[in-house]
């Protein structure tokens, strides 16, 4: 998986954190093609356990390996960086914003993510 | 710019190439062989995929609301299809993209300080800890975040 890839690569130099946020895509609220066609049906979790459990589906169904942290029941993180339904960002030493991928699921840009992650890194891009 | 509505491709081209209309947007394959023959000039496309068969610019600042989102008006055939197999509306797409450029203008964008959090560690089985993590305990070193869910 590339987000493990990455990550094993340049763990050493960098501190990787999966937030896990509201479900982008539940039955009960905008559902997605790619989930009907491969039967992912889940309701949007309506406590903190429940987000709990699909987040150990994720962590499971994916093999993710990086540090996993947990959105509140506000999605406080999620509105703080406009992240549903997913997105990435790189943060430099003093926490300032160095890369994001824009905004919505077009967006997930997990090669420019990389790539910005080297050249941060200082290695060069091929 | 005054927005003139045509009946296809092929009326706007004549009238692209006549000196009638100064600019339009279409599809590539009724405009390739002009752009070729150098006949009308290509300035951008509107989807990273066809950068690399046209040559032309990626039109990246352009696009609708700020947002990665095509226009309702650009939607492909495939992003059509999904939409019926969804059930999703052309007005609930629309909104879905509003909500999303209103909530992208409070992130912080390349260049600002990424706003501290608060929220629960999970162990790598993704069970909860009780133990808070801050985003402002990782200065020192660079943090790459990744937001998602598994649906």
């Amino acid at each position: 998986m590339r987000l493990n890839e990455i990550y094993e690569e340049f763990k050493g130099r960098v501190r990787f954190y999966c937030v896990y946020i509201q479900e982008a895509h539940p039955t009960d609220g905008r559902q997605s093609a790619g989930n009907l066609a491969e039967e992912v049906f889940y309701e949007q979790p309506k406590s903190i356990e429940e987000r709990e459990e699909m987040a150990q589906v994720c962590v499971l169904r994916l093999n993710l390996k990086m540090p996993m942290l947990l959105d509140n029941m506000s999605n406080e993180v999620d509105r703080l960086y406009a992240a549903l339904p997913d997105r990435l960002y790189l943060l430099d030493e003093n926490g300032v914003v160095v890369f994001r991928t824009v905004v919505g699921s077009p967006g997930f840009d997990v090669d420019a993510w990389h790539v910005a992650i080297r050249r941060h890194a200082g290695v060069s891009v091929a | 710019m005054q927005h003139v509505p045509y009946n296809g491709a092929g009326p706007a081209v004549t009238d692209l190439l006549g000196g009638s209309i100064p600019l339009g947007f279409t599809a590539v394959p009724p405009v390739a062989p002009h752009i070729k023959a150098g006949r009308l000039k290509a300035i951008a496309v509107t989807t990273r995929f066809q950068r690399n068969r046209t040559g032309v610019s990626l039109m990246s600042e352009a696009k609708w609301l700020g947002t990665s989102y095509p226009s309702p008006d650009a939607l492909s055939s495939e992003q059509l299809e999904k939409m019926r197999l969804t059930g999703q509306t052309r007005e609930q797409y629309e909104t879905m993209v509003r909500e999303r450029a209103l909530r992208d203008r409070a992130a912080p964008k390349v260049g600002e300080r990424a706003p501290d959090f608060e929220i629960e560690r999970l162990t790598p089985a993704g069970k909860r800890t009780g133990e808070i993590f801050r985003l402002s305990s990782t200065r020192g070193k660079p943090v790459a975040l990744v937001f998602g869910s598994y649906t």
